[in-house]
C-alpha cells in the first residue's frame, strides 16, 4: 500500500514538471509579450524597450529562462511580477484569502443545498417537484453568471439597496464604532453581506449541476439489487436512502467536486469581476492580457498542484465511501 | 433537520438587518472615487496608467500643472520657468514653503534626484522621454536650478505637468536605491508607501480593493477641505455604474458613452451632477499603406465617404462624441476648420472607386488588375463600440462593392502582434493626443516602427511636406506660426486620408452635486489635478 | 403523486427539439428579417417585442427573432459537436483507465491531470491567432478542453462497478473485455454520462461566446445564441432592453431542458434495472 502512495507521489511530481515545461512553452509561444503594452505609448522608444527587455531578463533564450525559473521555484521563489514588480507569491497571497473566502462559502452553500435537493428529486422521481427542480436547475445552467450577477446587483444593490454591489469589505468600515457586545456580530455581518450576492451567483450553477448528478446516481443505486433487498426486508425507505444508497451514490459527486478544487485557488473570473471581488481570477486575467509570464506561471503551477491534490483527495474519498474500491493508482 | 437549518438562517438575517440599521447612523463616509482596476504602482518614477495619475495627483506635486483651461500654471514653482532666447535653457525657481509628508523640505536637490532616478541604469523606468532630452541639469542653489536641452523642443515643457514628472523625495528613495544595489524597483517599498508633497497623504493600499488617503494639513496651499479620500476598485464599467447607483461610490469618472442616459436618469433621483466634456481621445480606423489596395488614395477616400460617421455618433454613441476630421479636436487652438470633411456619401464613394478603375466583378466585388477589393478589419475583443463600428462599416462598405472580413483579437495579441508587426489591413483603436498639436510619432516618416524600430506610425504614412512641417512645429515658439503649420498638416492628412478619423470621445464624470470646484481636465493631468480646492457641501 | 409520465415529457421535449433543429435547417423560411441588417434609426434601435419584430430589436436595430433562428445553426453545431467530442473522449479514456487499471490507469489519469492544469486560455489565444478556426473547429476545441471531467467520473464509476458481482460473474464466464465493457459496464454508467452530456451542451453554448473574447469562434458579424447573450452583458442594456438577453437565454434554456428530458427517457430505456423497477420506484 505504502509503495502505491509513493509511486503516486513520484508521478505527481513528474506531472507537475511536464505541466511546467508545456505551460512555459505555450505562454512563450503566444503572440504578444510583456512589452507589447508599450506599442501604443508614444513616449516609449525602441531603446526604452530594449532596456526593459534586458531588465526583465527576457533577452535570454526560452530554455535558459525556463531553467532559471525552475531553479528559483525549487527555492520557493516564483519571481517578480512584470506588472507590479512585486514577488509573484506576494501578489498571490494578497488575493488568495478573498478567493478562498468566497469559494469556501459558496462551496458550503452549494453542498448544503445540492445534496438535500438531489435526494429529494431522486426520491420523488418524475413528480411535479422533480420536474420543477430539473426545470430550475437547467435554468441555472443556461443562465450565464454575468447575467445572474448583474440581475442580483440590480435588484438587491441598486433598487432595494439592501446589499453592497461589490467589494469584500466597506473601506471605511470601522468595527470599533460598535459597542463591544455586538462587535463580533457587526464584523460577521459586514463580511456576510458582501459575500451573499457573489456567493449566490456562484452557487446557483453549482447547486443546479450537483443536484442533477446526485439525482442521477441516486436513481441508479436505488435500483441496485442490494438496496431493493434492503427495502424488501422492510427497512424504511428513508433509512435505505440515507444509509445505503447515498453512500454509494456520492462517488460521482465527489469526482465532480474534486474537479472543482482548483477553482478554490484560481477563483471565478466573471463573478469576481462583476462583484469587484479582489481575488485570484482577476489577477490571472489581468496577467494574461499583460502577458505577465511570471504571474501566469506561478498561478498555473499552483493550480496544477491543486488539481493533483483534488484528484488525490477524491480518490481517497472513493475508497472511504465505496469500500468495494480498492485504492489503485 | 431542515427546520433547524432554516431557523439559523432566519436568525442570522434578522440579526443582520438590525445591525445594518444601526450601522447606517454611525459611519461618517469619506469621499469615494471609483476606479475600474487596481493600479500597479504609486511610485511616479514608474507610472504608466491613467488611473495612477488620478491618485498620484493627490499625493505628489509637479513643477507645473495644466489647468482646466489648458494653460500652464506653476505648481512647485514660484513662477513659470524662464526660457532662454535660443529656447534651450530653462531656469526654474521653486517655492520655499513646500514640505514632504514627513516634514522634510522639498528642494532643487529632490528635483535633480528625480531626474537622476529616471535616467539610472539599473531600473525599468518605462519612459525617459522628457529626461533624455536634457543635456545638463544644474542646481544653482537650494531653490534654483537650470535645465539645458540637447535640442530645441517647444513641446518639452508640457511633459513636466504630468504624473511621470512628479517630484520624489531624495532622502527616502536614496535609502531604497542604495539598499537595492543602486536600483529602485517598481515593486519596491516606496511604490506601496509613497511619500510626496501633494495635498493628500498616503494611508493604506489594500490590493485590488481600495487606496485610502487623508488630507495633508501642512500642504503649502493650505489644508484640503475634504479630509479623507478613498479610491475604490470596482471590476468594470458595469459594477462602477451599479456601485455609483447604489451609493457605494461618490464619483464615477470615465463613464461609458452608453451610460450617459442612465446617469441623467439617476440625476433625477439623486443629488448628483453629470459632467460631459470633450476629450483628446479619438477613435480611428487605420489603413495599412503597405497594402497595395490602400496605396490608392481614392480607395481610402471612398471608404471615408462610405462610413456614416454622424449616424454612428448619434445612434450608437447616443450623441456622446464629436465627429473627428483630423487628429486635432475641434476645440484645440490648432484645429483647422477648413479640412476636408467626409460626410456620408456612398454615391460619391462609388464614383471614386469607378474613377480609380475598381470595377464590379460578377459577385459584386470590385476588381482592379486582378486584385479583389477585399480586406479585413481588426480590433480588440471586448469593446462593443469598436465591434459596432466594424459591423456597420462592413454593411456600408459592402454596399459600394467591397468584401469586408472581420477578425478580432484579444488585446494582448492585437497590440503585441497585429499592431506591432503591422499585420493588419484596417485596424480600429484609439489614440489620446496631448493638448499640444505635435504628433511626430504618428505621422513622421522616420517614425514608421517596421522600418526604423521606433514611433507609432503604424499606418506607414510618409509625406515629405508633413515631415518638414512636423519638424518645424517643434522649433517654432510663436503660437500664430504654429497654427499655420499644424493647419497645413491637417489639410494634407484630410486630403490623403491615411485613416478614418471617427470621433473624439466625450468624457463623462458623475459627482455629488455638493462637490465644489470640481473642474474636469481632459488633458493627461486628469480630473484630480486641483483636488486641493475641492469642497463637499452636504 | 406522479402527474407527468416521463414518456409524455420526453415526447414533448423531442418535438420541441425537432422544431429547434428544424428552425436551424430552414432558417431562411422562418426568419422574418435579414438577421444581419443594421438599421441606424432611433425608431428601430432597442425596440420591445412587437408584431413587426416578434422578439424586439437589438442595439443596432437588428431583428432578434431572426437572429435567434439563424443563430441556432452555429449554436447547435457547436453544442453537439463539442458535447460528442468530450463525451466520446472522456468515456473512452475513463473506461479504459478504470477497467484495465495499473500502469494504463496511472498514465491516462496523469494525462488528464496535465490537461486540467495547462493554461487553457493561452492555448486558445495561440490557436486563435494562428489558425483562426471556424465554428466547427471551436466546437472540437471545446470538446478537447472539456473531456477530463467525464473521464475521471467514468473511471470512478467503472472502478466501483468492476468489483461488483455481475462483472465478476461475467469475467468468470470468460466473456471478453469488450463485451464486459459494452454490455455490463457502460449501461450502468450511462445515467451519469447523459447528465454530463446535457450539462456539456449548455456549457458549450455559453463557453463558445466566452472564448470569442479571446478572438476565437464566431466573429462579428457572424453570431450565435452565446454571442447574442454576451453582447447583452451590459448593465444599461439589461435594464432598458432586457429582451436582447432574455430571448437568446431562453433559446439555450429550452434546448438544454429538452435534452435533459430526452436524456432521462433514453437512460431509462438503456438501463434495464431502472426499467424493471421504474414503476415502483416512487418512494
Amino acid at each position: 500500500m505504502k509503495k502505491k502512495w509513493l509511486i503516486r507521489l513520484v508521478f505527481s511530481v513528474l506531472t507537475l514538471l511536464i505541466v511546467s515545461i508545456l505551460s512555459f512553452m505555450i505562454i512563450e509561444f503566444a503572440p504578444g509579450s510583456p512589452i507589447s503594452r508599450y506599442a501604443d505609448n508614444p513616449k516609449i522608444t525602441s531603446a526604452d524597450r530594449e532596456r526593459i527587455i534586458r531588465h526583465l531578463g527576457l533577452d535570454k533564450p526560452t530554455s535558459v529562462r525556463y531553467f532559471i525559473w525552475l531553479k528559483n521555484v525549487l527555492r520557493g521563489d516564483f519571481g517578480l511580477s512584470y506588472m507590479t514588480g512585486r514577488p509573484v507569491l506576494t501578489e498571490i497571497l494578497a488575493r488568495l484569502p478573498a478567493t478562498l473566502k468566497l469559494m469556501l462559502f459558496s462551496f458550503f452553500i452549494s453542498v448544503a443545498f445540492a445534496i438535500p435537493i438531489g435526494i429529494y428529486a431522486a426520491m420523488r422521481r418524475n413528480s411535479l417537484p422533480d420536474v420543477l427542480i430539473s426545470f430550475i436547475s437547467y435554468l441555472g445552467i443556461s443562465l450565464p453568471s454575468f447575467w445572474l450577477g448583474l440581475l442580483l446587483i440590480y435588484i438587491f444593490a441598486v433598487k432595494l439597496q439592501l446589499l453592497p454591489a461589490g467589494g469584500q469589505l466597506t473601506p471605511w468600515f470601522d468595527s470599533s464604532a460598535f459597542p463591544l457586545p455586538v462587535r463580533p456580530a457587526a464584523v460577521f455581518w459586514e463580511h456576510l453581506r458582501h459575500l451573499l450576492l457573489p456567493a449566490a451567483t456562484l452557487s446557483f450553477g453549482n447547486i443546479a449541476r450537483w443536484c442533477q448528478y446526485l439525482r442521477s446516481s441516486l436513481l441508479e443505486t436505488i435500483n441496485e439489487n442490494y438496496i431493493r433487498t434492503a427495502r424488501a426486508k422492510g427497512l424504511n425507505s428513508r433509512t435505505v436512502v440515507y444509509k445505503h444508497a447515498l453512500r454509494n451514490a456520492i462517488t460521482p459527486l465527489i469526482t465532480v467536486i474534486g474537479l472543482n478544487m482548483p477553482a478554490f485557488f484560481a477563483g471565478a473570473v466573471i463573478t469576481e469581476q462583476i462583484f469587484s471581488w479582489p481575488g485570484m481570477g482577476q489577477l490571472f486575467i489581468t496577467a494574461v492580457f499583460a502577458r505577465d509570464y511570471q504571474v501566469i506561471m506561478g498561478i498555473t503551477i499552483i493550480t496544477a498542484a491543486m488539481v493533483l491534490l483534488g484528484n488525490f483527495l477524491s480518490d481517497i474519498l472513493y475508497a472511504v465511501f465505496d469500500p468495494r474500491v480498492e485504492y489503485r493508482g | 433537520m431542515l427546520k433547524k437549518y432554516l431557523k439559523v438562517i432566519l436568525l442570522v438575517f434578522l440579526a443582520s438587518t438590525i445591525l445594518v440599521s444601526c450601522q447606517r447612523q454611525e459611519v461618517s463616509k469619506p469621499l469615494v472615487w471609483g476606479i475600474p482596476y487596481d493600479v500597479e504602482t504609486l511610485n511616479p518614477l514608474f507610472t504608466e496608467m491613467a488611473v495612477e495619475t488620478d491618485i498620484l495627483n493627490c499625493i505628489f506635486s509637479t513643477l507645473i500643472k495644466v489647468n482646466d483651461k489648458q494653460e500652464f500654471v506653476p505648481d512647485l514653482l514660484a513662477e513659470m520657468p524662464q526660457i532662454s532666447e535660443d529656447g534651450l535653457e530653462y531656469s526654474f525657481t521653486l517655492r520655499q514653503d513646500v514640505k514632504f509628508h514627513d516634514g522634510q523640505e522639498l528642494t532643487a536637490e529632490d528635483v535633480k534626484y528625480t531626474y537622476e532616478m529616471k535616467m539610472a541604469e539599473n531600473n525599468a523606468v518605462p519612459d525617459r522621454y522628457i529626461w533624455e532630452r536634457i543635456d545638463t541639469f544644474r542646481v544653482t542653489d537650494k531653490y534654483n536650478f537650470k535645465i539645458k536641452l540637447k535640442s530645441k523642443d517647444v513641446t518639452w515643457l508640457e511633459n513636466l505637468a504630468y504624473a511621470n514628472a512628479m517630484i520624489v523625495p531624495k532622502h527616502i528613495l536614496e535609502e531604497e536605491f542604495n539598499a537595492g544595489g543602486n536600483a529602485v524597483s517598481k515593486g519596491g517599498d516606496f511604490s506601496r508607501n509613497p511619500v510626496g508633497s501633494g495635498p493628500y497623504k498616503f494611508v493604506e493600499w489594500k490590493t485590488n480593493e481600495y487606496i485610502k488617503l487623508e488630507a495633508y494639513d501642512d500642504y503649502y496651499r493650505g489644508a484640503p477641505a475634504i479630509k479623507e479620500i478613498i479610491f475604490k476598485v470596482a471590476g468594470d464599467s458595469n459594477s462602477l455604474l451599479a456601485q455609483f447607483a447604489g451609493g457605494e461610490i461618490d464619483i464615477y469618472d470615465r463613464a461609458e458613452a452608453n451610460q450617459y442616459g442612465e446617469l441623467l436618469q439617476l440625476k433625477e433621483e439623486k443629488d448628483i451632477e453629470v459632467y460631459k466634456y470633450p476629450s483628446y481621445v479619438y477613435l480611428h480606423a487605420d489603413f495599412n499603406l503597405r497594402n497595395p489596395i490602400f496605396q490608392d488614395k481614392k480607395v481610402r477616400q471612398a471608404l471615408n465617404y462610405a462610413f456614416p460617421k454622424d449616424s454612428f455618433i448619434e445612434n450608437v454613441l447616443g450623441g456622446v462624441g464629436i465627429a473627428a476630421h483630423t487628429y486635432i479636436p475641434p476645440w484645440s487652438w490648432a484645429y483647422n476648420p477648413d479640412v476636408k470633411k467626409y460626410d456620408y456619401n456612398p454615391d460619391l464613394a462609388s464614383e471614386l472607386l469607378d474613377e480609380a478603375g475598381w470595377l464590379r466583378g460578377e459577385d459584386g466585388v470590385r476588381v482592379k488588375d486582378g486584385v479583389r477589393l477585399e480586406f479585413t478589419i481588426n480590433t480588440n475583443t471586448g469593446d462593443s463600440i469598436r465591434e459596432k463600428f466594424e459591423v456597420i462599416a462592413k454593411q456600408e462598405w459592402e454596399k459600394i462593392g467591397t468584401k469586408v472580413n472581420i477578425q478580432n483579437y484579444e488585446p494582448g495579441t492585437l497590440v503585441g502582434d497585429i499592431l506591432q508587426n503591422v499585420k493588419f489591413d484596417i485596424i480600429v483603436f484609439a489614440w489620446k493626443s496631448g493638448f499640444d498639436p505635435n504628433a511626430e510619432n504618428l505621422w513622421h516618416s522616420q517614425q514608421r516602427p517596421d522600418l526604423f524600430g521606433t514611433g507609432q506610425n503604424y499606418i506607414g504614412f510618409a509625406d515629405q511636406r508633413v515631415d518638414e512641417l512636423l519638424e518645424a512645429g517643434l522649433q517654432e515658439q510663436a503660437r500664430e506660426k504654429r497654427i499655420s503649420i499644424y493647419r497645413e498638416i491637417q489639410q494634407i492628412l484630410s486630403e490623403e486620408a491615411p485613416c478614418i478619423f471617427v470621433y473624439f470621445y466625450n468624457d463623462l464624470t458623475a459627482v455629488p452635486s455638493g462637490l465644489k470646484n470640481f473642474k474636469p481636465n481632459p488633458t493627461q493631468a486628469n480630473n484630480t489635478w486641483n483636488i486641493w480646492e475641492w469642497e463637499l457641501e452636504s | 403523486m406522479r402527474i407527468l409520465t416521463r414518456n409524455k415529457l420526453a415526447f414533448t421535449a423531442a418535438i420541441v427539439l425537432l422544431l429547434i433543429i428544424g428552425a436551424a435547417v430552414f432558417s431562411p423560411l422562418i426568419a422574418t428579417h435579414d438577421p444581419q441588417l443594421i438599421t441606424l434609426k432611433p425608431d428601430k434601435i432597442c425596440r420591445p417585442p412587437s408584431a413587426e419584430h416578434y422578439f424586439g430589436t437589438d442595439d443596432l436595430g437588428r431583428d432578434i427573432w431572426s437572429r435567434i433562428v439563424y443563430g441556432s445553426r452555429t449554436s447547435l453545431v457547436v453544442a453537439f459537436v463539442a458535447m460528442f467530442t468530450a463525451v466520446l473522449l472522456g468515456t473512452a479514456c475513463g473506461t479504459v483507465a478504470g477497467y484495465f487499471g495499473g500502469i494504463i490507469d496511472v498514465i491516462l489519469m496523469r494525462l488528464v491531470d496535465i490537461f486540467l492544469s495547462l493554461p487553457t486560455v493561452f492555448f486558445l489565444i495561440i490557436i486563435a491567432a494562428i489558425f483562426k478556426p471556424g465554428s466547427l473547429g471551436i466546437a472540437i476545441l471545446l470538446g478537447l478542453t472539456g473531456w477530463m471531467g467525464i473521464a475521471r467520473m467514468v473511471r470512478g464509476q467503472v472502478l466501483s462497478l468492476k468489483e461488483r458481482e455481475f462483472v465478476e460473474a461475467a469475467r468468470a464466464l470468460g466473456y471478453s473485455d469488450r463485451r464486459i465493457i459494452f454490455a455490463h459496464l457502460l449501461p450502468n454508467v450511462a445515467g451519469q454520462i447523459i447528465v454530463h452530456a446535457n450539462l456539456a451542451v449548455a456549457g458549450a453554448i455559453l463557453t463558445e461566446s466566452a472564448v470569442s473574447f479571446l478572438g476565437l469562434g464566431v466573429q462579428p458579424p457572424q453570431f450565435s445564441w452565446g454571442t447574442m447573450l454576451y453582447a447583452a452583458q451590459d448593465f444599461v442594456l439589461l435594464k432598458n432592453a432586457p429582451w436582447t438577453a432574455i430571448f437568446p437565454g431562453l433559446a439555450i434554456f429550452v434546448t438544454v431542458l429538452c435534452l435533459n428530458y430526452i436524456g432521462g427517457a433514453l437512460r431509462d430505456a438503456w438501463d434495464p434495472k431502472v426499467k424493471n423497477s421504474g414503476e415502483s420506484a416512487g418512494f
